[in-house]
């Protein structure tokens, strides 16, 4: 029989309403990868924020090493050799990689930190774990895969021996992700036993040993990873199976040109030139997928389409007109649907009812107001308890706040909302963003919708299947160019990724 | 020449060092992510604590230990309102300064029997022990202790956030609590104590202001220092050294005035050099405020409630 050194029996949580994880039991080998499959709101992070010690399970034993554990603290967990690497780093800026490493666990006296011999140790075990980082920069200086390393090597400078990755690679660019796995091996190979969270299957599949997938808080069964298959562990943690090809759309040639950027340029307040010169077009009809590694210029172009960002030079023409000097309220009006990057925070009022935000941005329309001035509140009623039926999205009823429902939901309400106006160009960022395969599903049959109806559609995301599964033609951005433009029923991953990374090679223009 | 810098630097000193006190508090406080705009009023109590104790006793120095008492405990409400409740910052903070100068105005006519001001006490005006040193003797026993304490604060609070271990947990707990947590601090305990240290120095500040520069307590004696003090942790970008700097140019601005006022037959009318302190403040905020957003605490102001608690 193996040694374990997770058991789990037995657990529960229950939240008011929810049970969160019910009777959870299963079993991690020391020193292998395991991995935790399930779709967003199965129960996963609340199961392993009770395993680091921040949440106490109403039921259940945890057994470290053979040895049962109860944790009431992250003090306790770290205690027995646990240690997490959130998907959310926990790391401030301001402060520097040895800095954030050593927090709560200083050397030096008990009065004296001693700065000097932590940035011995810290690069130290930066040096033996090939985490490649430079442990006197300031993290805020770092790129976010570097960021996540900061994570590890803090998880490691606590001496612990079993390593929990809350969906690690949900914040990596495509092409970082095989780095990211070879460190996930190289820990393994160094004695460690990890914890892996993720619903990309891809990676399950490449670096565990078993996978456990969890649905609806409970745990669905245990497999090793030789005996099972991507299909498989779809099946299991959806119920049924999910079609993960190129999605289907009426065959239409694309229309006149709705979006068409000049020459665009735009500096930021830190002085970086972030656009240098980016051409684009997008036509009635067509979804145009904008490919590209976070922070080549993606958000500044798409806030400069919005209108909340003045581009230095160049010109962005809506529908043929020059919009330059347009508000984004004037923008909006003229047919821009935009659903944001950040739904919290960009798209939706969370403290008012869902029937409200399904017209937020429209309510001074002739349909939900009269004069522009009062309420039309049985026409807001009907139109949200449409759209609600419409785009499947669950809830009591339209007039709870959308803050209590779930991220899916939520996103719903955004691209309910975005395509009910009518949109002529419809910009969506990052639209799947953290979505369970399901709502990811429904919302990417939402753009192909629209674009079979004639509308313009930009896409822009930075997971590269996405992009290949939904777009008619992508466009690649780099370092605040489009480098290429390509057809995306012919497209080759693996081209699009060296033009990703700035390089021609394979690449066409 | 001479006689004007040999009028502003003590001036500045004098005038300067109970915002610098009370600034070294904002600081404290601020970096652990608790905003207290309440040392206006803890600088209040602190002035009238301080004039009580002198009466009392006879002894200014018992005055200091009261000061120092009463701005702990004004800042305990403060953060058992703030940081375990979770009550706003800043309705918590005007809470407090309301009652404190209410008490004070009711302290002063119970205590004194009179309305506005109170008796005469001892003070601490001069550093007599420094009278006999050569050359310099002079000028130092000129200044007043709390011009001395107020550099002691100073390295002290420097050292504290530089060096220490608790000083970096207070950085780590005001820039990103739920981390400090996940790494074994305690949240709460370091936003108490460092509250309560706002508090200590904020009593300072105010005691320098009654039993320093004066020798009684009047009412409206601070006058917003407490709000300038917390202008000065923000022009010093939350640097002990450079807050006291900036505490500093206020008192320079405050000197000038001072003399400004001294000169015989001056043209302009008093009221408007009264004005000049606060206009080169709002002046210098304006300029320095720009890019502010590069700086200051990430998650000052912000209440934290623990994980398990909140989830």
């Amino acid at each position: 029989m193996a040694e374990y050194a997770i058991e789990l029996k037995g657990i529960t949580k229950r939240f008011p309403g929810v049970v969160a994880n019910n009777n959870i039991s299963f079993s991690v080998e020391k020193g292998e990868i395991h991995a935790l499959a399930g779709e967003n709101g199965a129960g996963k992070s609340t199961l392993m924020n009770i395993l680091f010690g921040l949440l106490v399970p109403d039921e259940g034993e945890i057994v470290i090493n053979g040895k049962v554990e109860k944790f009431s603290s992250p003090r306790d967990s770290n205690a027995a050799g646990i240690g997490m690497v959130h998907q959310h780093f926990m790391l401030i800026p301001k402060m520097s990689v040895m800095e954030n490493v050593i927090i709560g666990q200083e050397p030096g006296s008990s009065l004296k930190i001693d700065r000097q011999k932590g940035i011995e140790e810290v690069q130290a075990i930066s040096d033996r774990y090939e985490l490649n980082l430079d442990v006197t920069k300031r993290v805020g200086d770092l790129s976010v895969p570097e960021q996540q390393r900061v994570e590890i090597l803090k998880v490691l400078y606590r001496q612990a021996d079993i390593l929990i990755f809350d969906e690690p690679t949900a914040v990596l660019p495509p092409h970082l992700i095989d780095e990211f796995c070879d460190i996930l091996l190289s820990l393994k190979q160094k004695g460690k036993t990890i914890i892996f969270i993720s619903h990309k299957l891809a990676e399950v599949m490449k670096v565990s040993d078993h996978v456990t997938v969890i649905r609806r808080g409970e745990v669905i069964g245990t497999k090793a990873i030789c005996d099972t298959s991507i299909d498989d562990i779809t099946r299991m943690m959806v119920g049924h199976s999910v079609d993960t090809g190129r999605k289907a759309r009426s065959d239409i040639r694309p229309g006149k040109e709705v979006l068409t950027i000049k020459d665009l340029h735009y500096t930021n307040i830190e002085g970086n030139e972030k656009l240098k010169g980016l051409d684009l077009t997008v036509h009635e009809g067509e979804i145009v997928g904008i490919a590209g590694v976070d922070g080549n210029g993606q958000e500044e172009m798409e806030k400069c389409i919005l209108g909340l960002f003045k581009p230095d030079s160049g010109e962005i023409l809506f529908e043929g007109r020059n919009v330059n000097d347009l508000n984004v309220r004037q923008r909006r009006d003229m047919g821009l649907g935009y659903v944001a990057e950040d739904r919290q925070k960009e798209s939706l009022v969370l403290q008012y009812s869902v029937a409200y935000n399904l017209v937020l941005g429209q309510e001074e329309r002739p349909e939900y107001s009269k004069k522009g001035f009062w309420l039309k509140r049985n026409a807001i009623q009907e139109t949200a308890e449409r759209l609600a039926k419409d785009y499947d999205i669950r809830l009591a009823n339209v007039n709870v706040a959308a803050g209590t429902l779930s991220g899916g939901n939520q996103q719903k309400i955004v691209i309910a909302r975005e395509a009910n106006a009518d949109p002529s160009l419809y910009v969506a960022i990052q639209p799947t963003r953290g979505l369970d395969i399901g709502a990811a599903d429904s919302v990417q049959d939402t753009l192909i919708r629209l674009r079979d109806e004639n509308k313009a559609v930009l896409l822009i995301s930075m997971e590269l299947d996405e992009v290949l599964a939904v777009s008619d033609r992508i466009a690649v951005i780099f370092d605040g160019r489009i480098v290429a433009v390509v057809d995306a029923a012919t497209a080759d991953k693996e081209s699009i990724g060296y033009l990703m990374l700035g390089s021609r090679k394979g690449g066409e223009k | 020449m001479f006689s004007f810098l040999s009028y502003m630097i003590p001036t500045t000193l004098r005038m300067g060092t109970p915002i610098a006190f009370t600034a070294l508090g904002g600081v404290v406080s601020e970096r652990s992510g608790v905003n207290n705009i309440g040392l206006e009023g803890i600088m209040t109590a602190g002035a009238f604590a301080a004039v009580l104790g002198s009466y009392y006793t006879g002894s200014p120095w018992i005055g200091i230990l009261m000061a120092m008492l009463v701005g702990i405990l004004i800042s305990a409400i403060h953060s058992v309102l703030t940081i375990t409740i979770g009550a706003k910052q800043a309705v918590s903070s005007m809470a407090l300064v309301l009652l404190a100068e209410g008490l004070c105005g009711v302290g002063v006519e119970a205590f004194f029997g009179q309305s506005g001001s109170t008796a005469q006490v001892n003070n601490l005006p001069t550093s007599n022990i420094f009278a006999s040193i050569p050359l310099v003797g002079g000028f130092l026993s000129h200044l007043s202790p709390f011009v001395y304490i107020g550099f002691i604060a100073l390295i002290v609070v420097t050292l504290l956030f530089k060096f220490t271990r608790f000083g970096f947990h207070i950085t780590a707990v005001g820039e990103n609590p739920t981390m400090a947590e996940t790494c074994g601090i305690n949240v709460h305990r370091v936003r108490y104590i460092s509250v309560l240290a706002s508090g200590l120095l904020g009593g300072l500040g105010g005691a320098m202001l009654s039993i320093g520069q004066m020798n009684l307590f009047q009412e409206g004696m601070v006058a917003g220092r407490g709000y300038l003090a917390l202008g000065a942790v923000t022009m010093g970008r939350w640097n002990p050294v450079a807050s006291y700097c900036s505490a500093m140019i206020f008192g320079f601005f405050d000197a000038l005035q001072l003399y400004l006022q001294t000169i015989p037959s001056n043209p302009i009318p008093s009221d408007f050099i009264q004005m000049i302190p606060y206009l080169a403040i709002l002046i210098i905020l304006a300029v320095t405020s720009r890019k502010m957003k590069y700086f200051g605490v990430t998650a000052g102001g912000k209440p934290y409630t623990k994980y398990a608690s909140s989830h």
